[in-house]
């Protein structure tokens, strides 16, 4: 899926991203004050923090999501954060949905 | 490290949470949920709830939409007419208490994931339509088209909620600052003159299905004649000071901490003001009818860290009361609320109505009224000198608020104990009784002495005038309802355009059955 900005990333995509089977989702968004759309960067975290407080309610580990803030010349930036939010993840167990499509059983509902 | 991931695999795999994320997602999805992210700033501005509201607010409604997401996969699973009790059944298996799940129905129907089938007058069976959220018509509008609607029953239900602070309840009239408004349609979950299914009403109140006799009179339990027995209150109650007692009782036992109720405080004579009781000398200065309504309900959130409260009020208050037991608004917490006493209620007037009618029909300025009292097909104002003034009903209904009309109920159906005048003799109430708290709180105030009762089949005209005149009102209702769909084609108790008509069924399929098999 292509975005213009983090700010068009909703609630509901990262958590279809979670329901599809992905372990976990990070969100790379420009820093802060530094939107082109002004406030785009502040809608995601938004957003992102709305989805970690859903997940924790229903039991999940809130830290499946991750929003980072950098901008795109910052490559060294970007491998610190990425590599840590996926060894932050790995520590993780699978996603249960994605194991139970691997199994080829049917997910409950 | 291997065996510890496993561990932590059991630990997220467990069957709850593999159902949990596809019915979060559908909760995400939902119109309320993604509003009131979307304007977390604004509230915060707005003053009205401080982050742990926030968040209570915002998990609330997330749980309260994942049961939803849950009834509506259960609802399609059945493949055709699920009926309340198949309903009920389904959400105990799910965990889910048999009212919240027939009230998540009601609501589903209300916003077009589900169909609302009648199959006889008493009979209801829900049909599944669609569960994608973009396809449906998002039905939470501002509580103004209630207003508009000439339905707004004043309550104040919607100040209480709204988490923007942007709605004020005055005299009869909801005002709205659009500017502020962040449409999350909170105000409309909370109106009792918006979505109010009766039976989800009747079986939050008992945690069972209501009968037909129960949706005709309101559950009846018992039924008593009584009044106050403390001489020295008789001159400030209006009839037999039952309602008034019972609050006395409850702050002498101990038994609340607040109570919420309409007084005549304040520069303007005969505008009463909604206020909290915090004893004996409060409910002193409450007591007495007003019949100009006041908008109480706003205090809700007030009151909201008291332990336990009583509420006093009228059939369209203790309907938003029941209302917020079902359907919750995170906003505004109705569980603390222990007694909630409902008072007979024909009509009530506006402040502009009653002056009409006192300067105008009796030539009495409105600050020599001493009391006022209906009785007998009759209106009473008693001035402070000289002889009582009265009139027919038939003409003080004129002044009555046109709201007022599109309500069904009488006798206060969805409080926990209903007091009026009506069916007792002059200086008694008539008592119905209709759950367990009511019970205990009548119980306790007769055996302290505070109220004497008496079989109210021992007194004429009795329970029957009670029934007669609950049943005119019904039927009013029913005229008013069919008038307003033939006129506008909204239903006046629920203003949303009514479906078209269900297609003709399929001639090869069998008649859907009610059952749910």
């Amino acid at each position: 899926m292509r975005v213009k900005c983090t700010g068009r990333v909703d609630v509901s995509d990262i958590l279809q991203a979670l329901r599809d089977g992905a372990d976990g989702v990070g969100i790379y968004a420009c820093h802060k004050g530094e939107c082109d759309f002004e406030t785009g960067n502040l809608v995601a975290e938004r957003h992102v923090n709305a989805v970690k407080f859903m997940l924790q309610r229903s039991g999940f580990d809130p830290d499946r999501v991750g929003i980072f803030f950098m901008s795109a010349a910052e490559i060294d930036r970007f491998m610190r954060a990425t590599n840590e939010f996926v060894a932050k993840i790995k520590a993780l167990p699978p996603n249960p949905l994605k194991m139970d499509k691997a199994r080829g059983l049917n997910v409950v509902i | 490290m291997k065996w510890m991931a496993t561990e932590m695999v059991a630990e997220e795999m467990h069957p709850e949470h593999v159902r949990q994320l596809p019915l979060l997602l559908h909760a995400a999805r939902s119109f309320r949920i993604r509003c009131l992210v979307d304007a977390k700033a604004d509230i915060e501005k707005a003053g009205a709830l401080d982050g742990n509201e926030y968040d209570d607010m915002l998990g609330t409604l997330l749980d309260e939409e994942v049961r939803k997401a849950a009834i509506l996969r259960e609802i399609e699973a059945a493949g055709c007419g699920v009926n309340l009790e198949g309903l009920a059944q389904k959400g105990q298996s799910l965990g889910i208490p048999g009212k919240a799940a027939v009230a998540a129905a009601f609501q589903l129907a209300f916003e077009g994931f589900v169909r609302c089938d009648l199959d006889g007058p008493d009979a209801v069976s829900f049909t599944f339509v669609t569960e994608d959220s973009s396809k449906i018509q998002p039905v939470y509008v501002p509580v103004k088209v209630v207003d508009e609607g000439k339905a707004c029953s004043g309550c104040g239900a919607c100040q209480a909620v709204c988490p923007v602070d942007c709605i004020s309840v005055d005299d009869g009239k909801v005002t709205i600052d659009m500017d502020r408004c962040i449409r999350c349609g909170l105000c409309l979950t909370a109106c009792p003159r918006a979505l109010l299914p009766r039976k989800a009403m009747e079986w939050a109140m008992m945690d069972k299905p209501a009968t037909p006799e129960d949706l005709k009179t309101g559950v009846i339990t018992e039924a008593w004649c009584a009044r106050i027995t403390r001489e020295d209150l008789r001159p400030l109650v209006q009839d037999g000071g039952v309602s008034s007692a019972l609050l006395i009782h409850a702050f002498e036992s101990k038994a609340i901490q607040a109570a919420i109720g309409a007084a005549r405080a304040g520069g303007v004579p005969w505008k009463p003001e909604a206020i909290v009781m915090k004893g004996v000398p409060d409910v002193v200065r409450a007591a007495g009818t007003k019949y100009v309504n006041t908008p109480s309900m706003r205090l809700l959130r007030i009151v909201k860290r008291e332990r336990a409260i009583a509420v006093v009020g009228t059939p369209c208050m203790m309907q938003a009361l029941r209302k917020a037991e079902v359907y919750p608004s995170g906003t505004v917490d109705v569980g603390n609320i222990k007694y909630r006493i409902g008072i007979f209620c024909m009509e009530s007037f506006t402040h502009a109505g009653i002056k009409q009618l006192c300067e105008g029909t009796f030539e009495t300025p409105l600050d020599q009224v001493r009391k006022m009292n209906i009785k007998e097909g009759q209106f009473f104002a008693y001035p402070t000198s000289g002889e009582p003034k009265s009139a027919s009903m038939k003409d003080v209904t004129k002044l009555a608020r046109l709201s007022c009309h599109c309500c069904h109920d009488l006798t206060s159906e969805l409080a926990d104990v209903s007091v009026g005048s009506i069916g007792s003799p002059d200086g008694w109430n008539t008592v119905i009784i209709r759950t367990s708290a009511g019970k205990e709180l009548f119980d306790a105030a007769v055996q302290s002495g505070l109220i004497e009762k008496r079989p109210i089949d021992e007194v004429q005209p009795g329970l029957p005038l009670v029934k007669k005149l609950s049943f005119a009102k019904k039927r009013s209702y029913e005229k008013t309802e069919a008038k307003r769909v033939e006129e506008k084609g909204y239903h006046p108790a629920y203003f949303l355009k009514l479906p078209p008509p269900p297609p003709p069924k399929k001639k090869e399929g069998a008649p859907v059955q009610a059952d749910g098999t």
